[in-house]
């Protein structure tokens, strides 16, 4: 049995199409832990190949993905962890565009997946999309259908 | 079994990636809560657990990976563990007057 669902921890703009889900005996229904995992995984790739720019709410979602706390971001990054705390606190905010690139191969990285200069956008003016449909792969990669 | 090791079952099963997240509110179900990180967080460093009698599920409160505190509710449901509430702010408990 297959469901869609709108939105995914705290980003409104995401579709997710075709995710599994189990009965429970006492009914109901729920997600397997690993298809959640494998749902957070491609969500991530999702944004990060998608040429969104990076807000707050997008760092929030892939340093809670990626099991980061805002410290072991800092140290990544070379900046203390109040500093990840004021770019997670303005959530609608885009980072400034160096971060916003570093941000963006550092945890590319930690996914598996590269960056290319296309998926970093240079428009200051780039908002976030409506809707990005993320298309449940069982295999685990991400497809985006819109 | 009693209270306390079906407490330890549901902690160990969530670290172990065997449990189901509840999605009883259907289409909205995921855009609130916090990640498998996130959760498995909290159950490696819970603060506080008690039994909740009236839902019959297990409340586990800690903190979460940025700090702040938060939980999760679960229960068993015959052999599967089911994490029912997940969030970053726990409501307070309402008191009658």
């Amino acid at each position: 049995m297959k469901r869609n669902f709108k939105g995914f921890l705290g980003l409104g703009y995401i579709d997710l199409h075709g995710v599994p889900v189990v009965k429970l005996a006492s009914g109901g229904e729920g997600m397997h832990a690993q298809v959640r995992k494998s749902v957070e995984i491609q969500v991530a790739r999702a944004i990060i190949s998608s040429a969104i720019p990076l807000r707050g709410r997008e760092v929030a979602f892939l340093r809670s993905v990626l099991g980061l706390s805002q410290r072991a971001l800092g140290e990544l990054l070379g900046y203390s962890d109040v500093a990840i705390l004021k770019w997670e606190r303005a959530a609608s905010k885009r980072l400034d565009l160096p971060n916003e690139i570093a941000v963006k191969v550092l945890l590319a990285r930690r996914l598996g997946i590269s960056v290319t200069s296309g998926e970093i956008v240079i428009d200051g003016a780039a908002k976030a999309p409506k809707h990005l449909v993320v298309q449940y792969d069982a295999r685990g990669a991400a497809t985006r259908a819109a | 079994m009693d209270r306390q090791a079906e407490a330890q079952t549901i902690i160990d099963a969530v670290l172990a990636d065997n449990f189901v997240w509840s999605t009883h509110a259907g289409e909205r179900a995921l855009e609130r809560g916090i990640s498998t990180a996130g959760l498995q967080n909290l159950a490696r460093t819970y603060t506080e657990w008690r039994w909740q009698e009236a839902p019959g599920t297990h409340l586990f409160k800690g903190l979460l990976l940025d700090g702040k505190g938060g939980g999760f509710s679960a229960k068993l449901d015959g052999s599967v563990v089911v994490v029912t509430v997940f969030k970053r702010k726990l409501k307070k408990a309402r008191v009658k007057k």
